[in-house]
């Protein structure tokens, strides 16, 4: 294997001599075992909070309202293009006509 | 209790077998986290989470392995899963400030190992935030042969490789440091 000359990095890795290990305190597992009880009582509940989730069930609520507003849309235009007979009758005899006797 | 046995007892959900895991490994486990996170909160977290995974699929640990290794594999994939996460973060408030103020930029603040020698502290904290500039797998191999101090055999049964790429990773992930430091040190003249 090639030889490398770091010199810098050896200085540098030489502080880390004589470091102690660094420890977690005596109350880790209680937290532990809190934050697994935690987790148990989310879990019903825990996936449905995820972002996934809930970005997901707002672009389905979206889709819907869109879909929604545009079937309104379709069904407001075909009533207006529809005319009752009533009008057509106006029409057909000019009967629109606005008379003075 | 020998290894054999705690892991019986653990696939039996027995609670002073999980507690007696803990109790061992915790130390260890929170130290090498701690080295690849260099974030105290990030570490403990890291390290119940570690813990939580080994007692969910204790079941399916296959035994190819020491359990203390398998700890240790479980371990240093969440410590990478919290960088990749980390890293992420990072670029998402670059671009949208606004999505996360509140954030703290923990790797843009020097870390100092709680164990070093204060005379030791300054130059330790520029040798922590170049490693935190490695490739991920360089940075890992450095970490826990250099820092922690483990041994390549130990170290490639973590990292799934061979010695020869363990020892090429860390002689990379030396030269790619001593062009960091240069840099650091140019700026102390």
């Amino acid at each position: 294997m090639k030889k490398i000359f770091t010199p810098l990095t050896d200085e540098y890795l030489k502080s880390l001599e004589g470091m102690q290990h660094a420890a977690t305190d005596d109350y880790f597992y209680t937290r532990l075992k809190a934050k697994m009880e935690r987790n148990l009582a989310q879990q019903g509940w825990g996936f449905k909070l995820k972002p996934v989730w809930v970005i997901g069930s707002l672009v389905c609520l979206l889709a819907l309202n869109g879909f929604m507003l545009t079937q309104q849309y379709k069904i407001k235009q075909s009533t207006n293009n529809k005319t009752s007979p009533l009008q057509n009758f106006a029409t057909a005899y000019d009967q629109t006509i606005l008379s003075s006797y | 209790m020998n290894e054999q046995e705690l892991i019986q007892q653990l696939r039996q959900g027995n609670e002073p077998a999980f507690r007696w895991l803990v109790e061992t490994y915790r130390n260890r486990v929170y130290n090498t986290v701690l080295n690849i996170l260099q974030d105290d909160k990030e570490a403990e977290d890291t390290t119940q989470d570690t813990f939580i995974q080994v007692f969910e699929s204790v079941n399916s640990f296959k035994e190819e392995s020491a359990l203390s290794t398998w700890i240790y594999r479980i371990a240093v994939r969440k410590a990478l899963d919290k960088i990749r996460r980390r890293k992420t973060r990072q670029k998402l408030r670059q671009f949208l400030p606004w999505w996360m103020p509140g954030e703290n930029t923990s790797t843009s603040e020097p870390f100092h190992h709680p164990g070093i020698l204060i005379e030791n502290k300054e130059k330790a904290a520029a040798l922590f935030k170049a490693i935190q500039s490695l490739p991920e797998k360089q940075q890992l191999a450095f970490t826990l042969i250099k820092v922690q101090g483990m041994n390549y055999e130990d170290a490639c049964l973590i990292l799934q490789q061979n010695v020869k790429a363990v020892e090429s990773l860390v002689s990379r992930a030396k030269v790619n440091l001593q062009k960091q430091l240069e840099g650091y040190y140019k700026t102390l003249k």
